[in-house]
């Protein structure tokens, strides 16, 4: 209506003001757009180089311990299994045939000792790379083994209960499984000074649960992350990494009423492995 | 006299305008490798093809009924192929479909309801305005969607983004003039030459705006992911030799 009884002037003011509105709003959102988008790009390309900065740390501290690891076999066969197989050498050395027989007998007898020595020492190291039950029984068995031993040392009362595990895990994640909770174990018996530690397993939806409560002092969620991105604190840095591989997650808390600490590990079944 | 010669050069320029988006696709045609981009193609043919018919019609035979037409046939394949375009660089399933099955056969039957109506005697400024405001809502929705995507690529880099700046220049910069033209008549001269400047500058940014499109260079999500990779180069290698220990 007023467009019909708009004088020219009018029509020419109304045209100017309507173009010169709609060709700032169209520019106003072009530039929001643009800087909207690099505000957002910024701000992912931060969180990738975040989460590459948190993965190469639990990379290096994987590496890390992998080296410790080597250093220790190395170690323990350099210190332990070369001194043994040297004096067993020494028993079987050339002269033993110029002894007398029972002379003889008793350095074989000895050589012979010293060789199970060396092979018993040999097996543990083998064990402790590879537990045999792990392998053989699965981490049930493994698990309920390793806390059965802290329990019969008297020092902690320690259990595990595996509500729901008819269906394996894979070898290899077994292993990184069964190495979380040695770490987790570990780190409560030096740290904590628990009265208790107690496994459960249990499955929902396509994850599987394991908790490991104890009522020693323990750690939250908040200090794990802070542990986890300082230098200090390598064994956290494996649990984080052997979870990664597991893509799977790790929770520590602590009860409401503050009288336990309660970590929990999903893993998903299905095969993201 | 001098004054309307040199806007009678201005609306010239103004339909050859239409022919930069053409030799821009024609130079940097390397680029024209998807569907959607094949089509715009189209659309610049049909530009430069629509400006050449109507530059004929109204300076060298002066034919105003067949001018009409052209520009009722115009509107109706504009608007197709811009759909098609817009609609394909969208994502949203939900708005493709109700834009196809029901604006765009709505506003197709609209047009040949109106010309069976008015013929070639006059063109009304509804059906225009129906398509701006259609043009104008999808591409807000396009800015949007981009907005909340989580891509790597800058905006600015990408060839759909200045296409539909310029389009989204075009409809907006022209929707007020679209909207008076039918007033025009009881406006002074003067008034009508500003109308027919605003066009003109509103068409030729546009015009320009789609040819420069075919400059930016365009990279997919995948480059620049592998371009931040390779600068984390370390931990990719590392990671992968710790996987292969476990196995």
């Amino acid at each position: 209506m007023y467009l019909l009884q708009a004088d020219s002037s009018g029509i020419s003011k109304l045209m100017f003001i309507g173009t010169f509105g709609m060709l700032t709003l169209a520019v106003g959102i072009i530039v929001f757009v643009i800087f909207h988008q690099r505000k957002i790009i910024r701000y992912q390309m931060q969180m990738k180089r975040f989460e590459a900065e948190k993965q190469q740390i639990l990379l290096n501290a994987s590496i890390r311990f992998q080296e410790e690891e080597r250093q220790r076999i190395a170690a323990d066969l350099h210190d332990d299994a070369g001194p043994l197989l040297a004096t067993a050498r020494l028993y079987l050395n050339e002269n033993l045939v110029n002894q007398e027989k029972h002379q003889q007998l008793q350095s074989i007898i000895s050589a012979k000792q010293i060789i199970d020595d060396a092979i018993l020492l040999i097996r543990n190291i083998s064990h402790s790379l590879m537990p045999p039950t792990l392998k053989n029984f699965g981490l049930e068995s493994a698990s309920t083994d390793l806390f059965q031993k802290i329990s019969g040392s008297g020092v902690i009362n320690a259990s595990a209960r595996f509500h729901d595990y008819k269906e394996r895990l894979k070898v290899e994640q077994e292993l990184l499984v069964f190495r979380i909770i040695q770490e987790l174990v570990n780190n409560i018996l030096k740290h904590s000074s628990a009265g208790f530690i107690h496994l459960t397993q249990n499955i929902t939806g396509d994850n599987l649960y394991l908790r490991i409560h104890h009522d020693g002092k323990g750690i939250t969620q908040a200090e794990f992350d802070r542990l986890n991105q300082g230098s200090q604190g390598l064994g956290l840095k494996n649990i984080a990494s052997r979870i990664n591989l597991l893509k799977g997650n790790i929770f520590f808390e602590i009860d409401p009423s503050q009288t336990y600490y309660k970590i929990t590990i999903e893993i998903p079944r299905v095969n993201k492995f | 006299m001098r004054k309307y010669l040199t806007l009678e050069i201005l609306l010239n320029i103004t339909l050859i305008s239409e022919i930069i988006p053409l030799i821009f696709c024609l130079f940097i045609s390397y680029k024209i490798k998807t569907k959607v981009l094949k089509v715009f193609f189209i659309y610049t043919v049909f530009q430069a093809l629509f400006s050449l018919l109507c530059f004929l019609f109204v300076n060298v035979s002066k034919s105003y009924n067949n001018y009409i037409f052209t520009l009722r046939l115009h509107l109706i394949v504009e608007f197709l192929i811009i759909s098609y375009y817009l609609l394909n660089v969208i994502d949203n399933q939900l708005f493709k479909k109700t834009s196809f099955y029901f604006l765009i056969p709505f506003f197709i039957i609209y047009n040949i309801i109106d010309f069976l109506i008015n013929g070639n005697t006059s063109f009304g400024n509804i059906p225009t305005l129906i398509e701006f405001i259609f043009f104008i809502l999808v591409i807000i929705y396009f800015f949007y969607e981009k907005m909340k995507s989580s891509s790597l690529f800058p905006i600015y880099n990408s060839i759909h983004f200045w296409i539909s700046v310029g389009l989204f220049v075009y409809f907006t910069g022209n929707f007020f003039y679209i909207l008076l033209v039918e007033y025009s008549t009881l406006a002074s001269p003067e008034v009508k030459n500003q109308l027919k400047v605003i066009y003109s500058a509103v068409t030729i940014t546009k015009n320009l705006l789609l040819g420069l499109a075919f400059l930016s260079s365009e990279k997919t999500d995948q480059e620049l992911n592998e371009n931040f990779l390779n600068n984390s180069k370390d931990y990719d290698s590392d990671s992968s030799f710790y996987q292969n220990n476990l196995q």
